[in-house]
């Protein structure tokens, strides 16, 4: 009994080929481009049906095509579905291997079709073949392919499992019951459930490839998207940093320019470019561009910032006529020799500094421009304090030539003594060499005066004494005044050879400064200078003196002079009085000695301080006049002054002031 | 006022000012000072005498003087260079040198001193202060002083 027809159910496999064939190239076309492999599925299905078309032929068309090209469609379709998973894996195609097993294949059908015809191994052959590619397909789907793949290989794998089965079941129906007949239309029922079977197969795996490839698609769509979106996180971060970066960079660069405009000197930097250009004014034959100029420079500078942007010379319009061609020449220089220079000089416009200092660098790009960087600084406190400096030194020279003036005073004194002095005196300038060398010369010299002067008046005086110890008797009293007058005056002129030296010494001495106790100093010269009777009859006050600052030799010597003319000029009074006081006034303190002696008439007070001057005779006064004379010398190495006042027969207030400052 | 250059000698003054000379060997005549006094008038003299070379060849050098007075301001050899030789030798560095100059200013006194001198006096001008100076150092050293006894400050020593 025949129950299904083989042709019909083939033939209606044919029409399924063909839509599972359109249903493939609809997913061909969408997928093509994003999933490989999908055009051998393609291939496949077409083979496919095609085969199957020809077996439906089978008496229409020759047998060779409808037995023999229709199975090995079938089969190299199955093959090219192989290819296609193998694509779809990422796999080699194992082309080679395909095409030997179809040849073979190809070769046992023409077999068993021409040489020696049988349906049963023609069968058993067909279900071999399909056997072996269904295998292959499973294997690689379910197993071969890589894990992530393999995923959604899995119902196409088992699709082809299903297949595998099916020809299993017929090589073992062909064995067990060999096909009678070789009318493959009539090959029975279970051909045609086979024929249904691979039907159902087919329209199952053309669902799974759908799935599969819809899978794929969407996981890489998915990655797509992942990737996409990662790279938008991404390209957010970068534009966040790149702002970040760009703030953190102005940032800086207001720093900078707030350390710029902070420095005391100016900054700038200007750019000379290769080419020379047109401006051929320039002195330096280019024109220059403003890279960068600090506020600070500016304003050293005395002009606006547009100034530097379109005054064709820049800082050279603004140097001084005088000082300009020295910035020219050592700019020019720099240019030529690639080094740095400095120039110190005037600007010539209002409100800027009278004087500048310009430092500046250049350096050549690679491109031939010249960077010139440099600073400004501001030198007029610098210039002026020069200045003083030099103004100082001009008062220093004119202080020395004021002590060079009074040590050739006190030459010309000694030279009323003696007349061989010329010779040093030319010698003793300014200078302090010369100067040194010249109290080397007044200190022999002064040796020489004690020692050599003081020998012949020794004899005077002692050969006077001579006489009037051997020949007194023989000498009546007139002789014997005669001699005491010559005595006398051998004693006098010795103390004033002791009085000169001592005064032209104190040319010589240095000033030690200390802190003096004025009271105690005033106190202990008035106590040496006096005896006990003689204080007896002094009415002396010591009044509160302010400490001073001084030489605590030379200082007690002024003390014990104006006391000493105190008690010598007073003396001739009943009772002295002398009053010693002090008061202080603008950083300095005023001494003052009043006695109640007999004082002096004020038209000769500038006479007082000079050497061997001398107001009284020595008959009311002894005395050499030089007391007075150290006492102003003293005082005005000490930068202070002395002064006096007084009337005759009404006293006299002799004052002089030292600096307390520091004492 | 000369003696005998072979005696003992109790001053040797040094002294090239006559007058000086004669003011200080009056001063220590009146106090009965000046009898083994001998006056030379330059350095070199007193060399010769004190070392018995030259014109003093036969002078005996067991016999130093007892006091020196060493004027500072000689001719030829200058009173500094003589007070060196005398305290550079062995035979009279004991003897006492006492300077006896015109100043006090004088910047010899430290150079005096360090060279060894035994004591320095100032001239006065004054006729008595002058006269009381003299006697005074007469009488100290010649008198007072004690000084090494004979033969012990000498390397010779005496025969």
């Amino acid at each position: 009994m025949m129950s299904l027809d083989v042709r019909s159910i083939v033939f209606v496999e044919v029409i399924t080929t063909l839509a599972c064939f359109l249903v493939v190239i609809l997913l061909w076309l969408q997928v093509r481009r994003r999933i490989p492999g999908t055009g051998f599925w393609v291939g496949d299905l077409a083979l496919t049906a095609t085969g199957l078309l020809l077996i439906v032929l089978r008496g229409h068309v020759p047998d060779w095509m409808s037995i023999v090209l229709a199975n090995a469609a079938i089969i190299a379709g199955a093959s090219l579905g192989y290819a296609g998973l193998e694509t779809f894996a990422g796999r080699n195609r194992s082309l080679l291997f395909s095409a030997g097993f179809l040849a073979a294949y190809s070769a046992v059908h023409s077999y068993f079709t021409f040489i020696e015809p049988s349906l049963g191994a023609r069968n058993i052959n067909v279900a071999v073949g399909l056997l072996v590619v269904c295998a292959r397909c499973s294997w690689l789907a379910l197993r071969g392919a890589p894990a992530g793949i393999r995923q959604l290989m899995r119902g196409v794998g088992a699709v082809f499992g299903a297949y595998c089965a099916v020809s299993l079941a017929r090589i073992a129906k062909y064995l067990i019951s060999p096909a009678s007949g070789e009318d493959y239309f009539s090959a029975g029922d279970f051909e045609a459930l086979v024929m249904v079977a691979n039907m159902m197969l087919l329209v199952l795996l053309t669902f799974s490839l759908a799935l599969m490839f819809n899978n794929r698609f969407i996981a890489e769509l998915e990655v797509e998207r992942e990737n996409v979106s990662r790279a938008l996180r991404q390209s957010v971060a970068e534009i966040a940093e790149r702002e970040r970066a760009e703030a953190a960079l102005e940032k800086e660069r207001a720093l900078y320019m707030d350390l710029m405009n902070t420095q005391p000197a100016g900054i700038f930097r200007i750019r000379l470019p290769a080419d020379p250009g047109r401006d051929g004014t320039s002195p330096l034959g280019r024109s220059y561009s403003v890279e960068m100029l600090s506020d600070r420079f500016c304003q050293i500078s005395g002009v606006e910032r547009s100034f530097f942007e379109t005054a064709p010379l820049g800082m050279h319009e603004l140097a001084h006529p005088e000082d300009r061609p020295a910035l020219v020449a050592k700019h020019a220089e720099a240019l030529a020799s690639l080094k740095g220079f400095s120039w110190e000089g005037r600007l010539r416009n209002k409100g800027a500094p009278a004087w500048v200092h310009l430092e500046s660098i250049p350096r050549r790009l690679e491109n031939g421009d010249i960077i010139l960087t440099g600073i400004l600084s501001d030198i007029s406190e610098r210039k002026q304090a020069e200045a003083e400096i030099r103004r100082l030194n001009t008062g220093l020279e004119l202080t020395v030539a004021e002590q060079t003036r009074e040590l050739r005073e006190s030459q010309l004194a000694l030279l009323n003594l003696v007349d061989d002095l010329n010779e040093n005196k030319r010698e003793i300038i300014s200078a302090n060499l010369a100067l040194e060398a010249a109290n080397k010369d007044l200190e022999s010299f002064s040796y020489s005066v004690a020692h050599d002067l003081r020998a012949p008046l020794r004899a005077i005086n002692g050969f006077t004494g001579i006489l009037m110890e051997d020949y007194g008797a023989s000498l009546d009293a007139e002789g014997q005044r005669v001699c005491a007058v010559i005595r006398e005056n051998s004693i006098r002129m010795s103390r004033l050879i002791d009085d000169l030296l001592s005064f032209s010494r104190l040319g010589r001495a240095g000033i030690r400064f200390s802190s003096l106790d004025m009271e105690a100093i005033a106190r202990s010269a008035f106590e040496e200078l006096t005896s006990p009777e003689a204080r007896a009859r002094i009415d002396f006050s010591l009044g509160q003196l302010p400490p001073a600052l001084g030489d605590p030799g030379l200082i007690r010597e002024v003390w014990t002079n104006l006391l000493a003319n105190a008690v010598k000029f007073s003396s001739k009074k009943e009772r002295s009085e002398i009053a010693v006081s002090a008061e202080t006034r603008d950083g300095e303190a005023v001494y003052s000695v009043r006695d109640n002696g007999a004082g002096f008439d004020m038209q000769y007070k500038d006479r007082l301080f000079g050497v061997f001057q001398r107001l009284h005779s020595l008959k009311e006064f002894e005395g050499t006049g030089v007391g007075l004379a150290i006492v102003q010398r003293i005082v005005s190495k000490h930068g202070g002054r002395v002064w006096a006042e007084g009337k005759p027969e009404g006293g006299a207030v002799f004052s002089f002031s030292l600096g307390t400052k520091g004492a | 006022m000369m003696m005998d250059t072979m005696g003992a000698v109790d001053i040797l003054l040094v002294e090239d000012n006559p007058q000086d000379a004669e003011l200080s060997i009056r001063a220590l005549r009146k106090h009965k000072l000046a009898n083994r006094l001998f006056h030379v008038e330059d350095g070199a003299e007193a060399l010769e005498f004190l070392f018995c070379t030259g014109r003093y060849a036969d002078r005996d050098v067991a016999h130093p003087p007892k006091v020196i007075l060493l004027d500072l301001k000689l001719p030829k050899v200058d009173g500094l260079e003589v007070l060196r030789s005398i305290k550079l030798d062995d035979r009279t560095r004991f003897i006492p040198v006492v300077v006896v100059t015109s100043s006090r200013e004088d910047p010899d006194i430290k150079a005096a001193y360090d060279l060894g001198a035994n004591s320095y006096v100032v001239k006065p001008v004054g006729f008595d202060t002058f006269s009381n100076a003299m006697s005074d150092l007469g009488f100290y050293w010649l008198l007072v002083n004690q000084p090494i006894p004979s033969g012990g400050g000498q390397a010779g020593g005496v025969s």
